[in-house]
């Protein structure tokens, strides 16, 4: 049984994020949700609105780099946190529901902002335990 | 950083000789100390920028080089066109160009020491950075596109410097042909709260800041100041005007 877990690794002056699941989509969400915890304590956050992003790419680990950068984006434009994520993958399509809320500075403290997804580190593969391992480098 | 592979041309330059793929050899301007203390990946991306087609003479880093992407930052580096040279929008960061300026205020150091800390409040205050934060200036798209296609003559125009900070910006701080339809509606969208931020400030006048750190890129947009490892506060003088704290 793989337990859906994420975690930070080191990078000189930015982030790096890496979701662990099951699936190649619970690592997705499980990256997204490393990819919050850069900026605050996700549960912190509370689960109250619903965003529906999409995005497509030709290989998992591009499709990677766009999900995560169609997260930062609407972090950005809508001033939203978000701490609960649902993918579905379907070939080269993605389909996200990120579930947050409005950037609250007093209640989330954020202490960055994530500014996009990086190429750097970037790697999606299957480990010997069967285990989904999503990851990449944050530019902060 | 392991200095074995360097040749120690004098005090403060320190080359690699072409090996592997490099066309040119590379140089990194620093003590010592400093060479010591920075990470292997300036080795890594240094050498790796000398590989470039058409770079001319060589891979430069500054003192201050740190882990970039593509370039370490302070990388510089130019390029021969003709000799199918390679064209960047920002070697340096691979979104923003991180960058320095130096910045000349007419106050001196002492001057400055005294109220250092409260400056820095002000400036982080005046900023938009970070998470939740939104600037002061708020553009609609028509006037977004206007700076974009405008850039530092853009910013003058509207009081944000004067006519002789163009004369020390490169093409005076307009790109002929910009044309703003080629960002995307998105980009412009996520730009929109931070519009000072977005513009490639001259130095300006009244500015109450005095910074060291050497020019390590070529713009000057950047929005993390309080973690910038160049040395955060001379980052963020480059990002807006910031009228001297009375």
């Amino acid at each position: 049984m793989i337990e859906p877990r994420w975690e930070h690794f080191r990078h000189g002056a930015d982030i790096g994020v890496r979701g662990i699941g099951p699936t190649l989509e619970a690592a997705f969400e499980q990256a997204a949700l490393a990819l919050t915890a850069g900026v605050c304590a996700p549960e912190r956050i509370v689960a109250r609105n619903a965003v529906e992003v999409a995005c497509a790419a030709p290989d998992p680990e591009f499709l990677l780099v766009d999900w995560l950068n169609a997260v930062i984006y609407e972090m950005a434009v809508r001033r939203m946190l978000f701490s609960r994520f649902q993918v579905r993958i379907q070939g080269e399509t993605l389909r996200g529901t990120l579930h947050g809320e409005p950037v609250d500075v007093a209640r989330h403290e954020p202490a960055v902002e994530v500014k996009g997804a990086t190429y750097t580190e970037l790697r999606v593969f299957q480990d010997p335990s069967g285990a989904w391992v999503a990851q990449c480098v944050v530019d902060v | 950083m392991d200095l074995s592979r360097f040749t120690k041309v004098s005090e403060y330059e320190w080359r690699v000789e072409p090996f592997g793929k490099m066309r040119v050899p590379a140089v990194i301007y620093a003590s010592e100390a400093l060479m010591r203390a920075m990470d292997e990946k300036v080795f890594e991306q240094v050498t790796n920028v000398a590989t470039l087609p058409g770079i001319v003479k060589a891979s430069y880093a500054m003192p201050d080089a740190h882990w970039g992407y593509g370039f370490p930052i302070g990388g510089v580096a130019a390029f021969d066109a003709d000799a199918g040279g390679v064209v960047s929008a920002g070697g340096v960061g691979f979104d923003i160009s991180c960058g320095v300026r130096t910045l000349t205020t007419g106050l001196t150091v002492a001057e400055v020491e005294a109220v250092k800390k409260r400056l820095a409040d002000i400036l982080f205050a005046r900023i938009p950075a970070g998470v939740g934060s939104t600037g002061s200036l708020h553009l609609s798209m028509a006037e977004m596109d206007a700076m974009l296609r405008g850039g530092a003559q853009w910013a003058v125009k509207r009081g944000y410097g004067t006519e002789a900070d163009l004369d020390r910006i490169e093409e005076r701080g307009c790109m002929a042909g910009a044309d703003p339809d080629q960002v995307s509606e998105q980009a412009k969208k996520r730009q929109k709260g931070n519009a000072p931020t977005a513009i490639a400030m001259p130095p300006m006048r009244g500015m109450a800041m005095v910074c060291t750190f050497l020019v390590s890129g070529t713009s000057t947009i950047c929005s993390r100041p309080a973690r910038c490892v160049n040395g955060g506060i001379s980052t963020i003088v480059t990002k807006t005007a910031i009228r001297k704290p009375k």
